[in-house]
C-alpha cells in the first residue's frame, strides 16, 4: 500500500471478508466447533495478506472497480490504476508513478493514516516493553527474598511454591511446563511472551490446577504468537471499526478454544468447577495486552465462554470433515478471486454513470495479447469508448474520459476515423500477426464496411471494402494494450476475405529461393481472430458476433499460402519445360527442424484442382506429366507438408502459379523458410530453400 | 402413536426427503419433483426424530430456510429465472450451510441407526461413508464450478473441455452416493419397522 486508495482496497476488501465470516460465524456459532470458529479467522488472515486485485481479480466484491469510480469522481483522475504491491503500508516518495497519489487531500489522509500505524505500533511495544521490565524486576525482587529465604533458613533451598505448582499440574495434564512468576497488583493468571514465556500469577491467587491448565494449553498452542498477529493486523488497520471488532471476536475466540481444549482434558464435577472459575472472573477488569494470553478477557466475554461450555460437548471426528471443506469453500474466492466482466452500463450505484465506466474499464485487464487485440477491433467495431479504455494505454485514459464525458464515439478520436460505418456483424481478423520482439506483437487489423467508398457497386465484381489499420498489442506492467500504428485505410477485397485470407489484396509475408531456371516465391498469410459466436451441437448454425471484448481471450489462426515460379531462364530454352512437379514443406523452427530425409512428408491426401481426389502423390513424379495426374492438381497435409504438379503445355506465362490454399493452423507467427523439391518433367530436380525476402517484411 | 412408529414415520420422512431432493423430472422448466418438497419431508423428520437426537434441533431454522428458498426458486423457474447466481456471498453462504446440514442430519441418522438397532452398525457405518464422500464430492462440485480462470484460463465465456469433464465426473460420482444414502435410508426405515428397537433417549451424537 503506497497511496490512500491502496489502503482504501485492502481494507474494502478485507472488509468484505469479514462480512462473510461474520455471517456464516452466525450461522455456525452453536454448530462448529471452537476450532472451527478459531481457523475460520484464517480467510480473513487471507484476505489481509493477499494484496487486493492481484491479478486482476477480486474477492467477493468488485471493490477495484468501487474504488476506481471513487477516485476518478472525487480526484477526475483516469490515468492511473490502483495497486496493492504489499498488504503494508511502504514508504512514499514523490515520484511518479511510485508514490503519493500527488492529490494533496488524499496524501493528508494517507500519511495520516501511516502515522496511526506507527503510534499503534509504537504504543503497543512500549507497553509489551514496560510489561516485560516490570516483570524483570518482579524476578529480581523473587530471587532476592528467595535467597533471603535460603540464608535464614540454614543454607536450605526452599524453591518457589507457584512453580512446583505449575509443575506438578504441567506433568499431571503431560504438557510442557515453563518459569513461573508471582507478581503484586495483578487480577489475573496470564502468559508472557512467545521466545522466552512465562506463566504470571496474581501473589494472593489461590492456585487453580484449571487455570494453569488453562495457560499451559495457551503455551502448548502458541496462542501468544496469535495474539501478535491479531494485534499486528489491527495496527495495519487501525481507523476500520469493522476489522477491529474482528481483533476482538477473534481474541474471544481463541480464548474460547482454549477453552474448549481445557474441557476435553477436565471431567465431570471439574468441568462445572472450570465454569465456576469463569463465572467468579467475570466481574473483574481485565486490560488488553499484547505479547500475552489471560484466562480473562472482560466480563461480557466471559459470560459468553460460559453458555460455550454449557453447551460443551465432545465434536464428532467426523466433523472435521464438514469443518475443513466449508473453510475450503469458502477460500475459493479469496484464493482464486473473480475476474470483472466486461460489460458496462449496468447497475452504477453512482450519478455519474459514465465515471464509473470509465472508471471500471480500466480495471478489467487484457491477460493475453489475442485479447487486447479483441477489445480494441470490438471497441471500433461498436464505437464503445469505456471497451476501448480497457485496453488503452493508462497515459490516455484522461483523454479517452473526456471524449466519452462529452458524448464522443471512437471515431471520433485521432486515428480511428472510418471511411464508413463498420459493419459490426461481420467481425474483424487480424492479418499476418508477428511477434516484433518480446512482449510486442503486431499486426494488420481489417473488418469490414457498411458502404462503398468510391461509389462503386462492387456486389458485381464479388468484391466489398474494407477498413484496415496496423495496430501493435504491446504489456504495459500486467496489463496489454493496444498501440494503432497510422490511420484506417480503405482496401477493397473479396466479399469473403473476413472467412478466407484474400492473398491478393492484403498482405503476405514473402520467401523466395533462386534455382537454374526459375525463382520460386512463396507467399505466405495468416489470419487470427477470437471465436465471438456460437455454434450449436452440429455446428450448422452460428449466432450472430458477439461484440463484448473477451479480454482474457486467444486467437484461433488460419493461413494461406500461394506458391509461384518465375522462369528466369533464356527466352529459347522455356519450350523444353512442360511439366513442373512439387513438394516442399514449412519449417516454423530451424534450429529444431528434423532432418528431411528421415521425415515422410509425401501425404495421402492429395487433392487438387486438377487431379483426383485422394490420389497418393508420387513424390519421383515420375509418370506425371499427361497422365492420369494431367492438368494441374496439390495438395497438403496437416503435418505442414504440399505438393502438387502442374502441366505447362506448348506455351506459358513466364510465372506459373504451382500452388495456393489454405487451412487451420495452432500457431501464431510466421514460419523460418520453406523447402520445395522441384522436379522437371520427371528428370532433373532442384531442392530449393525459400528464404525471407530481404527485410523480413510483407509483400503487399 | 407409539415411538416406534413415530421412528418409522420420521425416517420415512427422510428417504422420501433425499428422494426429493436428488430426483428431477421436468416438463419445461418445471420441476414436479420440487426440492422444497423434500425439504418439508426432512422437515417432518426432524420433528418425529427429534426426542431421539436433540441436535437435530440445530437444523430445524435451517430446514425451514431452505424449503422456503427451494420454494421461491421453483416459483421462479417457471418464469426462467432463479435465485442462486447472482451474488456470490449469498451463493457461498447457502452452499456451506447445505453441506452442513445434509452432514449434520445424515450424522444424526446414522447415529439413530447405530444406537437404536440391534444390528445398526453396518447401516450407520454405511451411512457415515456416504455422507463423508457426499461432503467431499458436493465440496468439490462447488469449488470446481466456482474456481475460474486460476486453473483453466478459457473458463471466462463458459466451462472448459477440462473443467467441464471434471464436473461432469464429480457430478455422477455425486449422485452415485446420493442414490447410496436414499436407499440406505430406506434400508434403516426397514430395519425399524420389522426388528426390535433399543429404547434410548438420546442418539448421543
Amino acid at each position: 500500500m503506497k497511496d490512500f486508495w491502496s489502503f482504501l482496497l485492502q481494507t474494502l476488501t478485507a472488509s468484505g471478508a469479514a462480512v462473510l465470516l461474520l455471517a456464516a460465524k452466525a450461522m455456525f456459532r452453536d454448530k462448529l466447533s471452537p476450532r472451527w470458529q478459531f481457523a475460520s479467522w484464517g480467510l480473513l488472515g487471507l484476505a489481509l495478506l493477499i494484496p487486493a486485485g492481484s491479478f486482476g481479480r477480486y474477492a467477493l466484491v468488485n471493490w477495484p472497480a468501487f474504488v476506481e469510480t471513487v477516485k476518478s469522481v472525487l480526484t477526475g483522475e483516469y490515468g492511473t490504476l490502483t495497486r496493492v504491491s504489499a498488504p503494508l503500508p511502504l514508504p512514499f516518495f514523490h515520484r511518479e508513478g511510485a508514490g503519493l497519489s500527488g492529490n494533496t487531500v488524499f496524501d493528508g489522509i494517507y500519511i495520516v493514516y501511516v502515522a496511526g500505524v506507527a503510534f499503534f505500533l509504537m504504543r503497543y511495544a512500549v507497553l509489551y516493553l514496560r510489561l516485560r521490565l516490570a516483570l524483570k524486576r518482579v524476578e529480581k525482587e523473587n530471587a532476592r527474598r528467595a535467597l533471603r529465604s535460603f540464608m535464614r533458613d540454614g543454607g536450605q533451598w526452599g524453591g518457589s511454591g507457584a512453580q512446583a505448582f505449575v509443575d506438578a499440574a504441567a506433568e499431571k495434564y503431560c504438557l510442557a511446563s515453563c518459569r513461573v512468576l508471582e507478581a503484586e497488583g495483578i487480577e489475573t493468571a496470564f502468559i508472557c511472551g512467545v521466545f522466552r514465556p512465562v506463566l504470571v500469577f496474581p501473589v494472593n491467587m489461590r492456585m487453580d490446577e484449571k487455570i494453569v491448565l488453562h495457560e499451559l494449553l495457551h503455551l502448548k498452542h502458541r496462542d501468544v504468537l496469535w495474539g501478535l498477529v491479531i494485534c499486528l493486523f489491527r495496527c495495519l488497520h487501525w481507523c476500520n471499526p469493522l476489522l477491529w471488532m474482528c481483533a476482538d471476536l477473534a481474541g474471544n475466540d481463541l480464548e474460547a478454544l482454549c477453552d474448549q481444549r481445557a474441557l476435553e482434558r477436565l471431567s465431570g464435577e471439574e468441568r462445572r468447577d472450570y465454569g465456576c472459575i469463569l463465572l467468579d472472573m467475570a466481574g473483574g477488569k481485565y486490560a488488553k495486552m499484547p505479547g500475552t494470553s489471560s484466562v480473562a478477557n472482560g466480563g461480557k466475554n466471559i459470560r459468553r465462554r460460559i453458555t460455550a461450555i454449557v453447551r460443551f460437548k465432545k465434536y464428532p471426528a467426523g466433523m472435521g470433515v464438514v469443518s475443513v471443506c466449508i473453510l475450503l469453500l469458502f477460500s475459493v474466492p479469496f484464493l482464486a478471486g473473480t475476474k470483472p466482466a466486461a460489460v458496462f452500463g449496468k447497475g452504477s450505484v453512482l450519478p455519474d454513470s459514465r465515471a464509473a465506466d470509465m472508471a471500471r474499464a480500466r480495471t478489467i485487464r487484457c491477460t493475453t495479447y489475442a485479447g487486447a487485440f479483441d477489445t480494441y477491433a470490438k471497441a471500433v467495431l461498436t464505437g464503445n469508448i469505456p471497451y476501448l479504455a480497457m485496453c488503452s494505454p493508462l497515459g490516455e485514459q484522461n483523454l479517452l474520459a473526456r471524449v466519452y464525458r462529452e458524448g464522443g464515439r471512437v471515431g471520433s478520436l485521432e486515428k480511428m476515423s472510418l471511411p464508413a460505418a463498420a459493419d459490426v456483424q461481420s467481425g474483424y481478423r487480424i492479418y499476418n500477426l508477428a511477434r516484433r520482439k518480446e512482449d510486442v506483437w503486431e499486426g494488420l487489423l481489417v473488418f469490414g464496411l457498411l458502404g462503398y467508398c468510391d461509389g462503386t457497386d462492387s456486389e458485381e465484381t464479388g468484391e466489398r471494402w474494407y477498413a484496415a489499420q496496423n495496430v501493435c498489442a504491446k504489456k504495459e506492467n500486467d496489463r496489454w494494450v493496444v498501440i494503432p500504428e497510422g490511420e484506417f485505410r480503405a482496401v477493397r477485397a473479396d466479399s469473403w476475405a473476413l472467412m478466407f485470407p484474400d492473398i491478393d489484396r492484403f498482405p503476405a509475408w514473402c520467401y523466395e529461393a533462386k534455382g537454374e531456371d526459375f525463382t520460386l516465391r512463396m507467399q505466405w498469410q495468416t489470419a487470427a481472430s477470437v471465436e465471438s459466436r456460437s455454434q450449436d451441437v452440429l455446428g450448422l448454425w452460428s449466432s450472430a458476433f458477439e461484440a463484448t471484448p473477451q479480454p482474457d481471450s486467444f486467437f484461433s489462426y488460419s493461413y494461406s499460402h500461394g506458391l509461384t515460379a518465375d522462369y528466369t531462364g533464356k527466352p529459347e530454352d522455356k519450350g523444353h519445360y512442360r511439366q513442373i512437379g512439387f513438394n516442399g514443406r514449412i519449417v516454423w523452427n530451424r534450429e529444431e527442424d528434423p532432418a528431411s530425409e528421415n521425415r515422410n512428408y509425401f501425404g495421402s491426401h492429395a487433392s487438387g484442382s486438377g487431379g483426383s481426389g485422394n490420389t497418393a502423390f508420387d513424390p519421383s513424379l515420375k509418370g506425371s506429366g499427361t497422365g492420369s495426374l494431367g492438368g494441374k492438381f496439390s495438395g497438403g497435409s496437416t503435418d505442414g507438408t504440399f505438393w502438387g504438379s502442374i502441366s505447362l503445355g506448348e506455351i506459358w506465362e513466364d510465372t506459373v502459379r504451382l500452388d495456393e490454399g489454405g487451412s487451420t493452423t495452432t500457431r501464431a507467427g510466421i514460419p523460418d523458410c520453406f523447402i520445395v523439391k522441384v522436379r522437371f518433367d520427371g528428370r532433373s530436380e532442384e531442392e530449393l530453400t525459400l528464404e525471407p525476402v530481404e527485410g523480413g517484411g510483407t509483400c503487399e | 402413536m407409539n415411538d416406534k412408529v413415530r421412528q418409522y414415520r420420521g425416517l420415512s420422512c427422510a428417504a422420501w426427503g433425499y428422494f426429493f431432493l436428488n430426483f428431477h423430472f421436468r416438463i419445461g422448466s418445471v420441476n414436479l419433483l420440487p426440492g422444497f418438497v423434500g425439504f418439508l419431508f426432512l422437515l417432518g423428520a426432524i420433528g418425529a426424530l427429534l426426542p431421539e437426537c436433540r441436535n437435530l434441533l440445530l437444523l430445524r431454522p435451517l430446514c425451514i430456510f431452505f424449503a422456503a428458498m427451494y420454494a421461491v426458486d421453483w416459483v421462479l423457474a417457471v418464469g426462467g429465472q432463479q435465485i442462486g447466481g447472482h451474488i456470490l456471498f449469498f451463493d457461498l453462504l447457502v452452499t456451506a450451510a447445505e453441506l452442513y446440514f445434509h452432514f449434520q442430519f445424515l450424522t444424526d441418522i446414522a447415529a439413530l441407526a447405530k444406537s437404536c438397532l440391534p444390528d445398526g452398525a453396518k447401516l450407520a457405518k454405511r451411512l457415515f461413508r456416504c455422507r463423508t464422500l457426499y461432503t467431499l464430492l458436493s465440496t468439490a462440485v462447488a469449488m470446481a464450478a466456482s474456481v475460474p480462470a486460476v486453473i483453466w484460463p478459457d473458463h471466462e465465456t463458459g466451462y472448459s473441455e477440462n473443467q467441464g469433464n471434471i464436473l461432469l465426473m464429480l457430478a455422477v460420482a455425486g449422485a452415485g452416493v446420493s442414490v447410496a444414502i436414499m436407499v440406505t435410508l430406506f434400508q434403516v426405515r426397514k430395519c425399524f419397522r420389522d426388528g426390535d428397537t433399543v429404547e434410548r433417549e438420546d442418539c448421543g451424537t
